[in-house]
């Protein structure tokens, strides 16, 4: 089965490729997810357009209100970026814990979205920013929030033609951000469960929390039975300690080979109440 | 000896150190020949099942396709059980385990040929699936053999164990259950196998072993072993992986090469190397240790269930092990072990780095932890109480004699690790820390070095060692380089009895062709075996040559020294240069500048019926200590630091002891903590890096070396070997430290961040 790749000159060319194949073609950027599915066998993909050289897709862009993303962003330059950083400490501590160097420094942020892994490290972060996805096609672009991209694993709601661009990202001034994954060793590891929250907070009162979690559900997960139940309340042990139900009543994860249902459950419990103890801890030394 | 040792005990740089980390080695993937082909397998879809049909045929028209054989078309004989006959190279009316080989293409590409294999339709008749040793002796189990599922039984009886648990004031007895571990080596299997005119074959094979392998080749062949020619492709790792295991594809490629008349590769990828090679065995082990009110042991009992796959392979090889030394470093007055080996349709058991004993390492150290919380000893006192030494009997009741410092290892990890002040102190920093805990754990192990009594008719090595008339020196040995440092190990022997400076020793790839059968390289023995073989090679050349010398300078041979491609008086003038003593060597006094050489040791007694006798040739004793930091929210274990304290007789190359140390207990780590193969109905479930996971450099703890040397006699320059013991007791301390670390006892491996959470909670030990 022969697959021709492509590369793409521009933007215009590459959603040219993508309309004249339409479902028999997939964007090729870094590579570390498209290439193992094509040597596996497991890509229905007949064209591949290599969008490598697209380099004003690569960039961190400061505005007033927010940051953008480029869909060519490597995941290692939102380490070391320093808006990015600065602005979402727990999205930089995501693609900090996201896999090997070898696979930062080739991987896109693009692509850990599109591929469409429950386990993308670096899309829970987002999610609790309110981040959108920008897509494009020949007839349009078009964005919406993150947590509305994916449809399953590996399934998303771009169209054949489509291909994603980039990230708005809005800033949170203030916000307490926390992300934690879970793996059974240090480094380039399957998250197991992973957890996001960023919570902006009012003294101890919770103005708004947005949650969300990683391998609790078939897409990344936004908790809003949990954000629900932190928004508008006071920060407390007893808050703490009735998280758990809530975050019960939000994640669905699977027994598989990577870990039980039960200890996933466990282990998101536990990172939620770790975070809210960080924020309370924070709160307070701030105070 | 007496004179000062210039090339041992040096941190010599590695003899291949270049060539590897240029790239420039070549294995065996690296290779291409003309016309050569490339092998793939069809494997079964059964785990357990009746073979009722194969059709190859279209497998054999398709494209590219050369040929396509089954087990009818094996021209030797169709089996490979190096101990027992009962495998063959290609299923014959049964499948017994996933691996199992249905049929065969070669083909001139490696994707025709695996369309080909997929082409290949196959009828099964699915039998129920033994997934357990304990399915697998429960009564009415279906007979994965003919014979049953008990393979072999072996036992040791030392005195009267029911007296000795009489005379105990403390009696523990638990079930420890471990999973498999995967090498793990960077290289997966791979050969070329190439016909020859004369109606032989060449392999190059990644493989530890290549005597087994010309072996193995010969019989699916028929043909004599003078004909097989097996030499060892640069090998990326083995750990026992490439012991026996590289014999199956090696006689694959064989058969097919001498079928199509072509060199046929067999290279595996990553999943099918973690499918279908060897893994260190799942053992359960029953252990029961009594101790009287001291806390001195009166009596060890242990049944161990060795779980070995579908077939024996070297699994009888490797229980041996376990039952010769279940019971670690200590005096046991009476003792019973039983062994039973036993057949399942679970993953092929076979040799890995401690062949048997981390698991029985595991069971006996927490036991000694248990017995000590029992006495109300410290388990550093316990095992101080213990240890074997000098004088004393080991199970076996072989008396140790020579080389036994077994309490000044122990003492030694003890005082640099800081072991009993660390204990109080994560004690106390436990009371308060509500989440994060620490722990400190001991793991000691006897090791006997090289082959078992059992296996002693494999146990001599040679090498062949030639001057050349310029002074160079060309090293072949019947050890095999794995990335231990074999050859450096070889190099430094051969540069220090020859007075060569050591870039001027080469050491050839290994090949049955020049040196007889020396045995496999296994059992931490090389340094030992194939070091005194280049010695006594080395030895017969330097006689030769200084009685040349003697006539050429006039000088009488006691008073020649031979140093660094020099000639020397004993006063230190100078006579002249190696180069130009062995050119007259050569050329005019006609001496023969090429040796032989060989060593076996001396023959050990075995009483089997009892499992009485000289088990080993020596021991060399390890002791580690585990310090760990255990996170009650994730269950994550991480490993802060192991001291490492080993016996090692006389270090030849301080970096390469350091390097076999440092791997071991990182091996060690991953097979305590992370590394578990999932099965279901006796298929792998992760055979890949991504869900089978080992250690990372992030998660190599500190490792903190303590170096014991007591030279044995038997060793060249007094070594002992190190490759295994630097695995063995790794996981028994890290286990240990965790136990303690969290106050529950864990008996089972490994110790998964969710196995470690959710036993706490199914325990009540968390809220």
């Amino acid at each position: 089965m022969a697959i021709d790749i492509v590369r793409a000159e521009n933007l215009e060319h590459a959603l040219e490729l993508l309309a004249r194949d339409g479902a028999q073609a997939r964007p090729l950027a870094g590579g570390t997810d498209l290439m193992l599915r094509l040597r596996a066998g497991r890509l229905a993909a007949r064209t591949l357009v290599s969008i490598a050289d697209l380099s004003d897709l690569a960039y961190v862009r400061e505005q007033a209100d927010r940051v953008e993303l480029g869909a060519l962003t490597r995941v290692a330059d939102l380490i070391t970026h320093p808006v990015y950083s600065r602005e979402f400490p727990a999205g930089a501590r995501a693609a900090r814990d996201f896999a090997s160097p070898q696979i930062r420094n080739r991987g896109t942020l693009g692509g850990n979205v599109g591929n469409a892994s429950p386990a993308a490290d670096n899309v829970p972060p987002l999610i609790t920013f309110g981040a959108t996805v920008t897509l494009q096609s020949k007839r349009g672009g078009r964005s919406m929030p993150i947590e509305d991209f994916f449809e399953g694993p590996g399934r998303t709601r771009a169209a054949p033609d489509e291909m994603i661009v980039g990230f708005q990202v809005p800033k949170r001034p203030g916000a307490f951000q926390f992300f934690a994954k879970f793996g059974s060793r240090n480094a380039n590891v399957i998250s197991i469960a992973s957890a996001a929250l960023c919570l902006r907070l009012d003294g101890e009162t919770v103005r708004e929390a947005r949650v969300a979690y990683g391998c609790c559900a078939p897409v990344p997960l936004r908790a809003r039975r949990v954000e629900s139940y932190l928004s508008g309340q006071r920060l407390d042990e007893r808050l703490i300690a009735g998280v758990r139900e809530a975050v019960l009543g939000d994640i669905k994860p699977i027994d598989d080979v990577r870990g039980s249902r039960r200890y996933k459950e466990l282990l998101v419990i536990n990172a939620t109440e770790d975070a809210l103890r960080g924020a309370l801890e924070s709160v307070r030394k701030a105070a | 000896m007496g004179e000062t040792l210039r090339n041992i005990g040096t941190r010599a740089r590695r003899v291949d150190a270049l060539e590897k980390v240029t790239g420039r080695a070549r294995y065996v993937d690296d290779l291409e020949l003309v016309g050569m082909l490339h092998l793939k397998a069809l494997t079964s879809a059964h785990a357990h099942a009746e073979l009722l049909s194969i059709d190859t045929r279209a497998a054999e028209s398709m494209p590219g396709v050369f040929a396509v054989v089954t087990g009818k078309d094996v021209p030797g004989e169709n089996q490979i059980g190096v101990q027992i006959a009962d495998q063959p190279l290609l299923a014959s009316g049964k499948v017994r385990q996933m691996s199992d080989r249905i049929a065969l293409v070669a083909a001139d590409t490696a994707e025709h040929a695996e369309a080909a294999v997929r082409a290949i339709k196959v009828e099964y008749r699915p039998l129920p699936v033994i997934t357990h040793t304990d399915e697998a002796l429960a009564p009415g189990a279906v007979k994965i053999h003919e014979n049953g599922n008990v393979m072999t039984k072996k036992q040791v009886i030392r005195g009267d164990v029911e007296q000795g648990f009489a005379a105990a004031a403390a009696i523990v007895e638990d079930v420890y259950e471990v999973n498999y571990q995967e090498h793990a080596y960077l290289e997966p299997n791979g050969c070329i196998a190439i016909p020859e005119p004369d109606g032989g074959v060449t392999i190059h094979a990644s493989a530890q072993a290549p005597f087994y392998i010309q072996k193995a080749v010969a019989r699916v062949l028929g043909v004599d072993y003078a004909r097989v020619r097996v030499i060892q492709a640069t090998t990326g790792g083995g750990f026992g992986g490439k012991e026996d295991y590289p014999s199956e594809p090696s006689a694959c490629a064989a058969v097919l090469a001498m079928r199509t008349g072509r060199p046929v590769k067999f290279v595996y990828d990553r999943a099918q190397d973690l499918a279908w090679s060897t893994k260190r065995h799942r053992m359960k082990v029953t252990n029961k240790i009594g101790a009287d009110g001291e806390g001195r042991i009166t009596a060890a009992q242990v049944r161990i269930d060795c779980d070995a796959g579908g077939y024996t392979g070297l699994s009888a090889i490797v229980s041996e092990r376990s039952n010769s030394t279940a019971f670690g470093p200590y005096r046991t007055p009476t003792a019973r072990v039983d062994t039973y080996v036993v057949y399942t349709n679970n993953l092929f058991g076979g040799a890995y780095r401690g062949f048997g004993t981390p698991q029985t390492t595991f069971a006996m150290e927490a036991q000694m932890d248990e017995l000590a919380a029992r006495l109300g000893l410290s388990p550093a006192e316990i095992r101080r109480r213990n240890i074997l030494g000098p004088g004393d009997e080991t199970t076996t009741c072989q008396k140790l004699t020579e080389s036994v410092p077994g309490i000044e290892t122990f003492e030694a990890a003890l005082a640099r690790s800081g072991y009993e002040q660390k204990r109080r102190e994560f004690e106390a920093f436990n009371q308060t820390s509500r989440w994060l805990k620490k722990g400190i754990g001991i793991g000691a192990c006897m090791y006997g070095g090289g082959l078992h009594a059992g296996g002693q008719f494999l146990e001599g090595s040679g090498a062949l060692v030639h001057l050349r008339p310029d002074g160079s020196v060309l090293v072949s040995i019947g050890g095999t380089e794995l990335g231990q440092g074999a050859f450096t190990v070889a190099a430094q022997c051969a540069a220090e009895t020859l007075g060569v400076a050591l870039e001027h020793v080469r050491v050839t790839p290994s090949s049955t062709d020049f040196v007889t059968d020396s045995g496999p390289t296994v059992a931490s023995r090389t340094t030992v075996m194939s070091g005194n073989a280049v010695i006594d090679a080395a030895r017969q050349l330097k006689g030769r040559i200084l009685e040349a010398a003697c006539e050429l300078y006039g000088v009488p041979a006691d008073e020649i020294e031979l140093r660094e491609g020099q000639v020397l008086k004993r006063d230190g003038t100078r006579l002249g240069s190696l180069k130009e003593l062995a050119n007259t060597a050569f050329a005019v006094k006609k001496v023969n500048l090429s040796a032989q050489g060989w060593y076996a040791p001396p023959r050990k007694t075995w009483d089997n019926a009892r499992g009485n006798g000289d088990a080993y040739s020596s021991y060399c004793f390890a002791m580690q200590v585990a310090e760990v930091e255990v996170d009650l929210r994730s269950g994550r274990t991480r490993v802060v630091r192991v001291t490492a304290a080993h016996d090692v007789g006389q270090v030849i190359n301080r970096t390469l002891i350091e390097g076999q140390i440092e791997g071991g207990v990182v091996q060690g780590v991953g097979y305590a903590l992370m590394e578990d193969l999932k099965l279901d109905q006796g298929r792998c479930l992760n055979p890949s890096f991504t869900d089978y996971l080992i250690p990372t450099t992030l998660d190599v703890p500190e490792v903190d070396i303590v170096l014991i040397e007591q030279p044995h006699s038997a060793g060249p320059f007094g070594a002992k070997g190190i490759g295994e013991p630097s695995l063995i007791p790794a996981a028994a301390a890290v286990a240990n430290a965790v136990s303690e670390a969290v106050g529950y006892r864990f008996r089972r491996l490994p110790l998964t961040p969710e196995r470690v959470l959710m036993s706490l909670e199914e325990a009540g030990k968390l809220r």
